[in-house]
């Protein structure tokens, strides 16, 4: 009786069962001491031959010597058994699908047949992005991977020089930057909690040696700290931009940008998700963006540097430097071209603005003393000093903006919000300017209201509050003498063709500046304002055009009335009515208040402004003294704003003012320009209505942009084109990563899962509770025995690839990745020729194919 | 691992394919239309395992343990299960030797490579339980001293169904000793027929060559534990028995013995399929005899019919298999 002998194992012992019946490990059976006739009876013969001479005919054979039956039995994908004992417990297809199941869904199939289920399972790792250690990058992966990312928090956290500027952003975002990817990059073979808390401590550290190291000094820095992190929102909402870089509103660039740098530095690290990394900076981005909506400057250039290191961070994320070396330069190149693109792409509408949901704060007395009632003091003792500018250009000074006039008292309803030096512009703000550059030394000025000529721009060197409407301005503290600042303003130019065609502005605003209250605790109308009104009409005569009638008021009352400065001041409407009816002398408080009330009486919505005309030139500046004190009424006309007028008698001017400067020439041209208009209208005859129609809009508006719904019916078609372009391009751009990949193994895997997409697009999903060759099995069985002869094999394959140990021939592995191709290649034309050309376009458009399985 | 090694380990898990598909044929002239039931008792045999054959009286159980014994040139003994067994009738006896003026000791039918514990549930809980620390340990203790049984051995019990007349159900810690619990079930009717026509069993299985011997056997069993098993299979391996564990149809889930028990057939199971590295096919096709009759069932399960056979198909159901290609890919 013969019997088979089992060659003795050469290699490293794997776990050999103690005891005494273990065999010794040499013998009769090993490689070395073959028995005799191995060689020679080594042949084809398998199992199948097996009989009573068929396992003898097998041979005691060492490995060399087996023969090409042997060998070919064990090669996946050859003619290797395919297993033994029960079959897998699995379910044949029902109808269709396979069942999918992922996690803790059983699959329905498995449902049908065991009718009771466990509940939830934790899914397998492979069921999530998260990658398991053996399949991390590589660290020369990984710190490219890390250098993009910092790079694109720090894209993202510069956006926040809109709301800052640069200079005070650069230096927070570098470290909040880069800091967390560091921590990420040393701790990413450790648990992600050790990561949460050394970049929380990281932070502490950064935001203590960058934006909150002034605060560490004089130690307020918790304070500090928590102000920025629970507030800081809060003040650059209420801030007009740039917001001054104040530690604890930094602290918020710090910690944006820190969270999304390391938001991104860990999805880099622990998942194999190639764009998801570039989600947290783009969070941050989009936030900056909120924030700094109407901030100086662009982002269109951090917009291109975000594109282009989302592109590189997806490619050095990829399988293969070849890909990452062609692809960062396209890149770079498509982002360029996005660059230069994105400046000619008509935008139509202003963006999103939170500012625009954020309640300003409501108006308060921020003096407790007007400058109106300042007026008649300063006038009386003319010669103390208030503040000296050095100009570029003589203009007339701007001090205050009055426009509440309660019937005693003229205050400001300026919704004032703090700013770092910008102030926006005006809502009339077109037509042409010129740039007025001032440095304004306070001496004795008193009050927190700020001098500067109309309209200021830019102011730096004092902290202010600026009323957006009217750009008046006023410090946050009281002025003190000797402090000193700059103003930058846009002086408009008024010209003949801006006021023609006048109408009374019908805005809310406007419609509050024609209001004459009858007083504090008065129940009824004062008996003034009938009188008012009739001297109002009989001042303005026949004329019916708004600026006519404005005109002719200004121009009645400087003849009325003769400048006294001694005048007893006050602008009630008691103190009105005895300036206009009795003394008939007054200062420019007097002629001013009283042509905004007597303007308002027919309809014309006014406003006073207290300020500083003339001034005397001393060591290149011009002092401005009390008793250069001027006021002035404005009158609001639709389409161009607030004009000012003048009321006051020539004397005015020229009393007391022997060393003076002539008065802004801006002033004189507009009043030669009202003068000429009037003429006109006069020379015209006049006689249309006060109020007539609206007229059509400037021609430049009449190009009005097209209706929001064409461009979101473009937007929609556009987006529909992308996605088909995108849908039917995806599988193809997956294919090709997949069979092109360097390593055989994956270049396998990829043909197993490419073979899964070809079984899906015949309708059989996959589950994951299935094993390779229970796939082939189902994917057999709907496409019949051709199909067999290939998803059996590649399933031989893909599970050698897989799970067989690492360290085989190479080249060996090269040919079986060839192999699997070329079995899911024909598979394909065998699903190709299974299912229509319509019904895989259906599949192709299918959202679930944009998602690799 | 080289190149070299690789190739030689796929190269013996070839010939040890070979041999398994010689040994299963082989049995299989006997036992007609079983195979798959004479593969898994091989796998048993290779994985040093015991196993359990449950099922009516006449389709095949003792005949497949004879026919294994048969061809793999290894000494067998049969005992039959009865009520008055005594342990001693199976271990061995201690008897006083006048010439040498000395006990001797006369080792029982357990010292043999394959014993056919037949109908073992007939047997007293008393005498079942002599089987435990031979089932484990390999020895036999008679009298504080220890013999070894020779290797391979292998128990291959068999046993009516429980709920016959003058049976003892078998305690949880001896069932968890066996590696599988196969069910013979009835042949076909062509193989039925085929048998009919046939020689009776019996003559045939005398006529059955030898195989392979008890030494390659040793080997096979050394060899088959070296394979490769990837890290996701062992993680694998250990979900699917932790879901028994958390079971709501369980009074007990399978312990770590189970777990190790599992990965040591599939080991033999992928060896036999000429792979020189585990996959999950090899896992899932042997859960449930592996698994299953180590479960107990809730009283309440039980009545509405449930098994552990049925906890067992569930798991694989829901446990994610690891997958041949890695998402992403």
């Amino acid at each position: 009786m013969t019997a088979t002998r089992f060659p003795k194992p050469t290699g490293p012992s794997g776990p050999t069962p103690a005891g005494p019946g273990t065999p010794a490990p040499t013998g009769p059976g090993s490689p070395a001491s073959a028995g005799p006739g191995a060689p020679a009876s080594a042949g084809p013969g398998g199992p199948a031959s097996a009989g009573p001479g068929g396992p003898a005919s097998a041979g005691l054979g060492s490995p060399a010597s087996a023969g090409p039956g042997v060998a070919a039995s064990a090669r996946p994908g050859a003619s290797a058994p395919n297993g033994v004992g029960p079959r897998p417990h699995v379910s044949p297809p029902t109808g269709t699908e396979i069942p999918v199941a992922t996690g803790a869904e059983a699959p329905s199939a498995a449902r049908g047949r065991f009718a009771a289920s466990t509940g939830g399972r934790a899914p397998a790792p492979a069921a999530t992005g998260a990658a398991p250690k053996s399949e991390r990058l590589n660290p020369l992966a990984l710190l490219g991977t890390l250098a993009v990312v910092a790079a694109l928090a720090a894209v993202a956290g510069l956006a926040f020089h809109r709301v800052f500027g640069f200079g005070p952003v650069v230096p927070v975002v570098a470290v909040a930057a880069v800091g967390p990817c560091v921590l990420s990059g040393l701790l990413a073979r450790w648990p992600l909690w050790t990561s949460l808390i050394a970049t929380v401590l990281g932070w502490f550290g950064a935001v203590a040696a960058t934006a909150l190291r002034p605060a560490l000094a004089d130690g307020t820095f918790a304070q500090a700290l928590r102000d920025g992190v629970l507030s800081s929102w809060k003040t650059i909402l209420t801030t007009l931009l740039p917001v001054p870089p104040k530690p604890e509103t930094l602290v918020l660039v710090s910690l944006l940008t820190w969270l999304g740098a390391f938001g991104a530095a860990e999805l880099a690290v622990r998942t194999r998700w190639r764009a998801a990394p570039a989600l947290p900076p783009l969070a941050v981005f989009g936030v900056a963006l909120l924030l700094g909506v109407d901030g100086p400057g662009s982002n269109l250039p951090l917009a291109a540097a975000a594109a282009v290191l989302i592109g590189a961070l997806v490619l050095t994320r990829g399988k293969g430097a070849r890909a990452a070396l062609l692809g960062v330069p396209a890149a770079a190149a498509l982002g360029a071209v996005a660059y230069l693109a994105g400046q000619f792409v008509p935008v139509s509408g202003d963006p999103y603005n939170p500012r625009e949901q954020v309640q300003a704060p409501p108006p308060q007395q921020r003096d407790s003393v007007s400058p109106l009632d300042r007026v008649g003091g300063w006038l009386l003792s003319p010669d103390q000093p208030m503040f000296a500018v050095a100009a570029s250009r003589e203009e007339d000074q701007r001090l205050a903006v009055l426009d509440r006039f309660d019937g005693v008292t003229w205050t400001s309803s300026g919704r004032f919000v703090p700013t770092g030096s910008r102030v926006p512009a005006g809502e009339h703000d077109s037509g042409r300017h010129h740039r007025v550059d001032e440095t304004v030394t306070v001496r004795k000025l008193p009050g927190i209201w700020v001098p500067a000529a109309d309209r200021p721009r830019m102011v730096r060197g004092v902290g202010v509050v600026v009323d957006p409407a009217s750009g008046a301005l006023a410090a946050a503290q009281p002025l003190r003498d000797g402090q000193r600042f700059t103003v930058e303003s846009s002086v408009k130019e008024w010209r003949n063709t801006d006021l023609t065609g006048l109408h009374v502005a019908s805005d809310g605003e406007a419609q509050a500046d024609t209001q004459l209250p009858w007083g504090p605790g008065a129940t009824k109308p004062p008996v003034q304002l009938a009188e008012f009104r009739r001297f109002a009409k009989a001042a303005v005569g026949d004329a019916t055009e708004p600026l006519d009638q404005a005109f002719r008021l200004a121009d009645y009352l400087k003849g009325f009335a003769r400048y006294d400065p001694t005048a007893p001041p006050g602008h009630s409407y008691r103190q009105i009515d005895y300036f206009l009816g009795q003394a008939k002398r007054g200062t420019p408080e007097h002629f001013a208040t009283a042509y905004a009330v007597l303007a308002r009486t027919i309809g014309l919505p006014t406003r006073v402004v207290v300020g500083f005309s003339g001034g005397t030139p001393a060591n290149g500046t011009v002092e401005y003294k009390s008793g250069d004190v001027t006021v002035w009424p404005e009158v609001k006309f639709d389409g161009i704003g607030w004009m000012r007028f003048n009321p006051l008698p020539e004397s005015a001017t020229k009393s007391n003012r022997n060393n003076s400067v002539a008065a802004g020439e801006t002033q004189r041209k507009l009043e030669q320009a009202q003068k000429a208009a009037v003429s006109r209208q006069s020379g015209a005859g006049g006689g249309r209505s006060q109020n007539p129609p609206p007229q059509a809009k400037p021609a430049h508006k009449d190009a009005a942009p097209l209706p929001w719904w064409v461009y979101a019916a473009g937007g929609a078609v556009a987006l529909v084109l992308l996605y088909v372009l995108v849908a039917l391009l995806a599988p193809s751009v997956r294919r090709r990563r997949r069979r092109r990949s360097d390593d055989p193994s994956e270049r396998i895997a990829g043909a197993w899962r490419q073979a899964l997409d070809h079984l899906a697009d015949v309708g059989l999903g996959t589950s994951r509770t299935l094993t390779a060759h229970e796939v082939a099995g189902f994917g057999a069985g709907k496409l019949g025995e051709p199909a067999r002869a290939h998803l059996g094999p590649l399933a031989d394959l893909v599970n050698r690839a897989r799970f067989a140990q690492p360290g085989g021939d190479r080249t060996e592995a090269g040919r079986d990745a060839d192999r699997a191709w070329e079995h899911t290649d024909r598979l394909g034309r065998l699903v190709t020729a299974e299912t229509g050309r319509l019904r895989r376009l259906r599949r192709r458009l299918n959202p679930r194919t944009l998602r690799p399985r | 691992m080289t190149g070299g090694q690789v190739r030689e380990l796929e190269a013996l898990a070839g010939r040890f394919s070979q041999m398994f598909g010689a040994l299963a044929s082989n049995v299989e002239r006997v036992i007609r239309g079983k195979r798959e039931k004479v593969e898994l008792a091989l796998v048993c045999l290779l994985s040093e395992g015991h196993l359990l054959v449950e099922d009516v009286p006449g389709v095949g159980k003792t005949t497949l343990a004879r026919a294994i014994s048969a061809s793999v040139e290894a000494k067998w003994a049969r005992i039959q299960f009865t009520p008055d067994l005594l342990p001693s009738d199976i271990t061995g006896v201690s008897i006083f030797n006048q010439g040498a003026n000395a006990f001797e000791f006369h080792p029982g039918p357990i010292f043999a490579n394959l014993v056919v514990a037949d109908e073992i549930n007939r047997g007293s809980p008393k005498t079942q339980s002599a089987l435990l620390e031979v089932m484990e340990e390999r020895r036999v203790t008679v009298e504080g001293t220890p013999h070894p049984v020779p290797r391979p051995f292998m128990v291959m019990a068999t046993q009516n169904p429980v709920d016959m007349d003058g049976t003892y159900p078998l305690p949880e810690a001896q069932l968890d000793r066996f590696l599988m619990r196969i069910s013979m079930g009835y042949p076909d009717h062509r193989s039925e027929v085929a048998v009919l026509a046939g020689a009776p069993s019996g003559a045939a299985i005398e006529q059955l060559p030898v195989v392979v011997g008890a030494a390659d056997v040793a080997r096979m069993v050394e060899f088959a534990q070296r394979l490769h098993v990837a890290p996701p299979l062992l993680d694998y391996v250990v979900r699917l028995v932790a879901s028994t564990r958390e079971h709501a149809d369980l009074r007990l889930g399978a312990s770590p013995r189970a777990s190790l028990a599992l990965l040591r057939a599939a080991r033999v199971r992928a060896a036999a399929a000429g792979r020189a590295y585990l996959v999950p096919e090899d896992v899932k096709s042997l859960a449930v005899p592996v698994l299953a009759h180590r479960l107990i069932v809730t009283p309440e399960a039980e009545l509405r019919g449930r098994s552990g056979a049925d906890v067992v198909g569930e798991a694989l159901a829901t446990v994610p298999t690891p997958q041949a290609a890695p998402a992403g890919v």
